[in-house]
């Protein structure tokens, strides 16, 4: 083999690489490596200038190999491979020396040790180059459809954007209707808006817009396939509702004999085993909930078939699944609130209630004339105590971190209750007052002043029953006092979760999530929108607790990203994958049961791995496990491995 | 009522703003197949968030993860970059915006420049850098960072500097002095050379009207500019100046009087090719300089030296002819092709009072001139000098040197009017001479003909006169008499105007001074100029040398048959007072000449003043505030290999068509001096400021010193909601990320001086985003960072330390700290320029100024105005990845509007 022409670039990069590397004494030791033509530092290699000195020496030089010891590559292995092939190389005849991550920050303090390991991880890539085959991208087609899992505000947006794009959207939420918990919302802060009011045209345009095809009631059952090829298997549950012939007459509704509490209404009311989630659903389908369904648990009514003018309801209906290609994935899955509202500290009392039922007391309280009934015994709460952080910021007893709308809504709610029971009073415990957005704090401000919401810093020690009363005991920290009141009705701030399913979800994503099942993003401040899977995005609060705008922006970010996705002709797939020589291969498919991308497969005929290129991230695996060496990575090549700590070992022994 | 029209899209896109959120709307626009234009007031894209040291709470250096979109940009085949631009108008509507773009001058060829930075290496002005916030200045052509994009290079030019303005020469007074500060005393020199060939005499005897708008006099005193020129006039021993004349040319001008203006413009009339010929009724050049101005003040040879220069060149000088005398002016006027008078103001003006043709009666420039060319006067024990002016006091100093027991002056105001050089009068007063402020002659007295003394009348001021100087009022009863056996009266000089003959052609004004165009100093008579002491009365010698280059400008165009009026650049220069900030900037006294003792003045003519030394020049020339930025000594432009640096550039206009716009121009921290708690004091530090100083990149490669001392702080008091959640003092709302920086901040500081101490006051802490919480706690039980719940009441300089007081609202006590550094979380408010664009575009702002979105819920990209869209902390503050995730939404609405096939409807008219 004709030996490269390789030239090395070793980076400053300011003082964090030259701080505690000796970039001379790296170009001195390097100069001289066998096939290393070229050897120059300079203090900033990714500005135009350093660049520039790269070009001019493969020019000049003649150069067919290019060793950049600097950053990370994943910060700039993209910048200096555009670089070369400016100067019309193959791509992968650059490669990063990682002098800093590896190398000069963990030995800030050392620079001769520092200094021998730039030496060392340099000399290394140098023989990885030098082995290096050109390698071109493979075109992968790119279908132009979206999949939104999650109905919500996020999904909503997401799906509003893209369809006004140009593009198909299939949207699936997993209940009956669109609209997330955005509708079981009373009001705004800071400008006290209905929700309602808000939400529903939303709601009406999403269902109304050609490019957008809603799923309800629907949950993604399978996912397999890559950025720009995905298949997704629908599972549309059944509702007994035959969707061709319900013309939402709603006279069913009132048939049913059976109650139950209503998930919309968190308890507070109740519903029938065939219910419509709440006026003004969309779609207006009633649904027939099979656990409490007389008939479907073997019981012989038929009151809603009965009623129905149309023939709608069917028992005999059954899941159904569909089937779809789409070209990327918004997951907008949104949250649940914290199931453990019957802590030690919080008595299970119908009178302590969290923050959405107290919505929706506060959204009933509309057609209450005004008036807010508290669940045991229908009377107006007088003396009302708002706990914040609950679960929220405790990592012993519920999650750490805070979950940032509770302070706001919190306020809201106080503000609303004192609008409708002018002589109530009303308290607030927390811990941090956190009012950080438009408004915010002046809304907070005169939540205190106006309304004289007592806000009492400390926390609460225990809520008990005491006759017609709940026991409060807290303590305010500002005083160094205990605070003991009686209260009619406790109202918890309990902490956001993420939704139950968004685990499972993502493990059939093969997307990452956290230890509490946010989504992980690409990147926490720049890429707060992309998964580190390829073609699956995030929106709202799937990735972390936020409020209403925050969310619309994050849902209309993931829109711009499959915007731009789809603004392509085709796709383009890194030719760094794993390789099958069918001559070794045995077919003992050892390298299919490892792969966590499905991305192989043993063909039936010739049981030989066969590598779906596309598919594979190239990330090695099956390489290391394959026993025969038959599935190889290219430009990582067991030669080039070897070779590779051949040098690093000769550097240290 | 709106109406609507259809209109097609252009489908192209304008971000303003080069900050994170700009970025990301422009990539992702970019990014979907449409042209964008980025346009960034400031050189380089990158905006605040390129300035932190780190970014919470994953500890990542933003250096490293924002600059590979910042390369991205500058390389995107779909992004025009305009940097160093401004948007200056928007018409049109959604879909059709048309947008004029102000193209800033950088001085320097974009295109063409390598950033190599050998410009930088050479330029001697270092200025406030905003990037660094103060906290190290930078050279005034700059590349603002390291990684800046585009890595090009920008002069900071604000104006011209008052000290040149003020010049009537227009010496580069800046320029000099910030090659003086860098020991470039050549090049210094040369400069001042390019506007007068005479820089030891200016270099003394200039009334310096350049120090008396010096910028640094607000902050304690002008910098002592004309002893810097003298200080690099001395450095050489015969003066290397360039004689080239440009091209002879046949055409002769004749110059009635060798002084600075006859002087002056002989010699840019021979530079320029012309003969010259002056004519001196004096056996010696120099005029006033020889003949008015002691020894003592400004050396013989000194004079000789430079003035020989003008013989030198190839003018002729005939001495000891009086025109009007020997050659009638009408000779002058037939043999040459045009007259330059410039005879001076020779004449003194009588007292008016009794006594005057008494012996022992001298007036003030005949004294001089015989004292100066004889070098010898016999005078009196007792000399009274009359009057306030340069040739009073240099009269009075002359009579104590040739040996005057007692020398008194008598002045007719008080020493606030006196006209004489402030410094000449503090030196004649060591010398022991007395001046009698509001002192009024009123008669000499004499006795066998000779002088007795002299007999005054104290005065009082009453208001300004014609000139604006009070007017001296006689106090009744108020006689007393001094004793002299000379009297000096040295009150004033007008022209000799004999030379005229009977030349009746020309006006005159009163006070014999002749009639001229103020601009080209043409007399009445076509060819015949005028200029210095003739047209003006007694003036200043930087004055007459003005009028003769001035007039040398006019004879010049007059010959070769050009206009002589239009665009003339020696016309006078506004001078404008600049706003330096004085971040970093100390007072320092200003550097005084070192003179020979009063004691040993008595009996010579030495020089006074002895000239500054190396190094009390390089200090005093480093006071400069270089208050326009660049000096244009032009170093640069000699230094730089591709030539592209043009200090003639002009601002440049471009105008964009786009369908939308989205609007990113970010924050700026509310003013520390606008909260009052805190007294200015160097280790008082906004947070950017501490982000320099944490930044490994930075000045101090992240070796955290303090400010004033460049020590280690050992403990560090943060305060939280420094005029956030303020209203009295700063602004009601919450500012959303201080909390959460102070706490990086805070553990950064931590990790860099690991014994050291920080605490960080705060109101609320509010970390509600992705690992904030966690982050917060581990800065309190990790990084051993005190929190306290409480206000801090205030902060003020005690010794060494600064004492915090505050309140810790959890114990209900009282807080004191005495702290090395503090660190501010200042509010953030928007971008003043981003907030006045946004006005121009009529687009709603709230009361702060950021930018109102269409519904605060469920609109929260749109603005008021449809196709025009909003990112990032222009609408409010927010941290990164809530910017960017409103930036790519702004982005998907530019797409979405993109993409439609249908025409949209556009609301009509234009803003």
């Amino acid at each position: 083999m004709r030996g490269k022409r390789i030239g090395v670039f070793v980076c400053h990069c300011g003082l964090n690489i030259a701080g505690s590397v000796d970039v001379v004494k790296v170009i001195e030791q390097i100069s001289n490596y066998p096939g290393v033509t070229h050897a120059e530092h300079y203090i900033y290699m990714c500005s135009d200038p350093g660049q520039e000195i790269v070009r001019k020496a493969i020019r000049e030089k003649n150069l067919d190999g290019v060793v950049m010891s600097n950053c990370s590559p994943s910060l700039h292995e993209h910048t200096f491979r555009n670089l070369v092939t400016s100067e019309g190389l193959n791509p992968y005849h650059c490669e990063i020396a990682n002098i800093r991550e590896q190398c000069s920050w963990p030995h800030l303090a050392d620079k001769e040790t520092a200094t021998k390991k730039a030496v060392a991880i340099t000399k290394t890539v140098i023989e990885k180059v030098r082995r290096n085959l050109a390698l071109t991208p493979m075109v992968v087609p790119l279908t132009k459809k979206v999949l939104i899992i999650g109905a919500g505000i996020a999904g909503m947006q997401a799906a509003m954007d893209i369809a006004d794009g140009g593009y198909e959207v299939i949207l699936v939420e997993k209940t009956p209707t669109i609209g997330g918990h955005a509708t079981q919302l009373s009001r705004t802060f800071p400008t006290l808006e209905n929700i309602t009011d808000l939400v529903v045209p939303v709601m009406e345009k999403v269902v109304a817009h050609p490019n957008i095809r809603l799923h309800v009631y629907s949950e993604v059952e399978e996912i397999s396939g890559y950025v720009g090829n995905f298949q997704v298997s629908l599972r549309q549950k059944t509702s007994f509702v035959d969707r061709e012939k319900c013309n939402y007459c709603g006279l069913c509704l009132g048939s049913c004999p059976v109650t139950v509490p209503a998930e919309f209404e968190r308890g507070l009311f109740s519903r029938g085993a065939i219910y419509l989630p709440f006026l003004q659903a969309v779609p207006p389908r009633p649904v027939i909930d099979r656990q409490s369904c007389l008939h479907l648990n073997g019981g012989c009514c038929r009151a809603c078939q009965d009623v129905c003018p149309v023939q709608a309801i069917d028992f005999q209906q059954s899941d159904t699944i569909v089937e779809e290609k789409v070209g990327a994935i918004i997951v907008a899955t949104g949250y649940e609130l914290y199931p453990g509202d019957g802590t030690d500290e919080y008595a299970s009392d119908a009178d302590v209630i969290d923050g959405l039922q107290f919505e929706r007391l506060l959204a009933s309280s509309s057609s209450t004339n005004g008036e807010i009934n508290r669940p045991s015994d229908g009377k107006v709460p007088r003396q009302v105590v708002f706990i914040q952080c609950v679960g929220s910021r405790d990592p012993e007893h519920g999650v750490a971190y805070c979950s940032r709308v509770c302070c706001m809504s919190t306020a809201k709610q106080a503000m609303l209750y004192k609008k409708a029971v002018p002589d109530g009073q009303a308290y607030v415990f927390y811990m941090d007052i956190r009012s950080d957005a438009k408004g915010y704090e002046e809304f907070v401000q005169r939540v205190m002043d106006e309304e004289k919401v007592l806000y009492l810093r400390g926390k609460v020690s225990r809520v008990f029953r005491d006759g017609e009363y709940l026991k409060v005991w807290g303590v305010d920290t500002l005083a160094g006092k205990d605070v003991e009141i009686s209260a009619d009705l406790v109202v918890l701030a309990t902490a956001i979760v993420p939704n139950p399913g968004a685990k499972d979800l993502a493990r059939k994503l093969n997307i990452i999530s956290d230890s509490y099942g946010f989504i992980t993003e690409a990147h926490i401040k720049l890429r707060p929108m992309e998964t580190l899977t390829a073609g699956i995005y995030l929106a709202g609060v799937a990735q972390w607790p936020r409020d209403l705008p925050d969310t619309i922006s994050s849902a209309s970010g993931a829109a711009s990203k499959i915007l731009s996705l789809f603004s392509r002709k085709e796709l383009l797939h890194a030719p760094t994958v794993a390789v099958v020589d069918a001559e070794v291969c045995n077919g003992c498919g050892q390298c299919v049961a490892v792969c966590a991308y499905k991305a192989i497969e043993l063909d039936a005929r010739s049981k030989v791995a066969l590598v779906n290129e596309a598919v594979c991230e190239g990330c090695g695996a099956c390489a290391v496990t394959c026993p025969s060496k038959a599935v190889q990575h290219k430009n990582w090549t067991p030669g080039q491995l070897f070779e590779i700590i051949n040098v690093a070992i000769d550097e240290y022994v | 009522m709106e109406n609507y029209i259809s209109t097609s899209v252009t489908r192209k896109a304008l971000v303003v703003g080069g900050g994170v959120a700009g970025i990301q709307a422009a990539l992702d626009i970019a990014d979907a197949g449409y042209e964008v234009f980025l346009v960034e007031k400031s050189p380089s894209i990158g905006g605040h968030m390129i300035q932190y040291a780190e970014v919470f709470p994953t500890l990542d250096c933003p250096q490293c993860i924002l600059t590979p979109k910042m390369v991205e940009i500058g390389q995107h085949p779909n992004i025009k970059l305009l940097t160093y631009s401004e948007v200056a108008q928007v018409s049109g509507q959604i879909g059709r915006f048309t947008v004029q773009v102000k193209r800033k001058a950088s001085y320097v060829d974009w295109e063409k420049c390598t950033g190599c930075g050998e410009c930088a290496n050479v330029c001697p002005v270092e200025v406030y850098s905003e990037f660094e916030r103060g906290i190290v200045r930078q050279k005034a052509i700059y590349k603002p960072f390291g990684q800046a994009v585009p890595a090009v290079f920008t002069v900071d030019k604000r104006g011209i500097a008052p000290c040149r303005a003020a010049c009537p020469l227009q010496v580069n007074a800046q320029g000099y002095v910030s090659l003086i500060s860098q020991g470039r005393f050549t090049e210094a020199l040369n400069l001042v050379r390019e506007k007068t060939p005479f820089p030891g005499i200016c270099g003394r005897i200039c009334t310096r009207p350049c120090e008396s708008q010096c910028t640094r006099r607000e902050m304690d005193m002008p910098l002592a500019i004309n002893d810097l020129k003298r200080f690099v006039s001395d450095q050489e021993k015969e003066p290397a100046i360039d004689l080239t004349i440009a091209s002879e040319i046949e055409e002769k001008v004749a110059i009635i009087g060798a002084g600075p203006a006859g002087l002056m413009a002989a010699y840019e009339l021979r530079k320029t090719g012309y003969q010259v010929t002056i004519f001196e009724t004096l056996p010696a050049a120099g005029g006033m300089m020889w003949v008015g101005i002691p020894e003592y003040r400004l050396p013989r040879d000194t004079l000789q030296k430079e003035i020989s220069l003008i013989q030198k060149i190839g003018v002729a000088i005939k001495f000891n002819t009086t025109i009007g005398e020997q050659v009638p002016l009408a000779t002058l006027k037939d043999e040459f092709n045009a007259v330059f008078i410039a005879t001076g103001a020779h004449v003194s003006v009588k007292l008016g009072v009794e006594g005057e043709n008494l012996a022992g009666v001298k007036y003030g420039i005949d004294f001089l001139r015989e004292v100066n060319l004889n070098g010898k006067f016999e005078v009196g024990e007792r000399v009274v000098v009359v009057g306030g002016g340069n040739a009073a006091i240099d009269a009075a100093r002359t009579a104590y040197r040739l040996g005057a027991k007692i020398v008194s002056i008598v002045y007719r105001r008080s020493r606030e009017e006196i006209p004489a050089i402030p410094g000449e009068v503090i030196e004649a007063e060591r010398e022991g001479i007395k001046i009698s402020y509001l002192t009024d002659p009123v008669r000499i007295v004499g006795e066998n003909g000779k002088v007795r003394g002299i007999e005054c009348l104290k005065t009082k001021l009453g208001p300004p006169d014609e000139n604006g100087r009070r007017r001296p009022i006689p106090v009744d009863g108020s006689e007393f008499f001094l004793e002299a056996d000379m009297i000096i009266p040295a009150i004033g000089q007008v022209p000799d105007i004999a030379f005229l003959g009977d030349e009746t052609g020309m006006v005159l004004k009163p006070g014999n001074q002749l009639e001229v165009d103020e601009t080209t100093l043409q007399t009445t008579t076509e060819g015949i100029f005028a200029g210095g002491d003739v047209v003006t009365g007694p003036n200043a010698v930087i004055d007459a040398l003005a009028a003769g280059r001035r007039a040398a400008i006019s004879i010049d165009r007059y010959l070769r048959g050009e206009n002589l009026t239009v665009s003339r650049e020696d016309t006078e220069l506004t001078i404008s007072a600049l706003k330096v900030d004085m971040a970093g900037i100390h007072q320092q006294k200003r550097t005084d000449m070192p003179v020979i003792p009063p004691t040993r003045r008595a009996g010579n003519f030495r020089e006074v003043a002895l000239g500054l030394n190396e190094r009390d020049a390089i200090r005093e020339a480093k006071r400069c505030l270089a208050c326009p930025g660049c000096s244009e000594c032009r170093l640069c432009e000699k230094a730089c290999e591709p030539k592209v640096i043009h200090h003639e550039m002009r601002e440049r206009y471009e105008e964009l068509e786009v369908g939308a716009i989205v609007l990113a121009t970010g924050f700026e921290l509310i003013p520390k001096e606008a909260i009052a708690e805190f007294e200015p004091d160097p280790d008082i530090l906004e947070g950017i400021q501490f982000e320099r100083i944490l930044c490994p990149g930075g000045s101090t490669a992240g070796v955290v010193e303090r400010p004033s001392d460049r020590k280690v702080p050992k403990e560090v008091v943060f305060i939280s909601c420094v005029g956030s959640r303020d209203p009295e003092h700063g602004v009601p709302y919450c500012s959303r990320v201080c909390c959460m920086y102070l706490a990086k901040m805070a553990m950064l500081y931590k990790h860099a001086v690991p014994d050291g101490q920080a605490y960080v006051f705060y109101m609320d802490i509010r970390s509600t985003g992705k690992g904030y919480e966690e982050f917060v706690q581990r800065a309190v039980e990790e990084a051993g960072v005190l929190y306290l719940r409480g206000r801090v009441s205030r902060v003020f300089r005690d010794g060494e330390k600064l004492k915090v007081s505050g309140v810790d609202t959890l114990s209900g006590k009282n807080v004191d700290i005495s702290g090395d550094l503090v660190v501010l979380g200042l509010a953030m408010v928007p971008n003043p320029a981003g907030q006045e664009l946004a006005q121009r575009l009529g687009i709603v702002t709230d009361e702060y100024g950021f930018i109102t979105e269409s519904h605060p819920k469920m609109n929260p990209l749109e603005t008021s105005v449809p196709g025009i869209y909003v990112a990032g902390t222009a609408q409010g503050p927010r941290d990164i990845p809530d910017s960017v995730a409103q930036a790519s939404g702004a982005a998907s609405k530019v797409l979405a509007l993109f993409s439609a096939s249908e025409p949209v409807p556009g609301r009509m008219g234009s803003r």
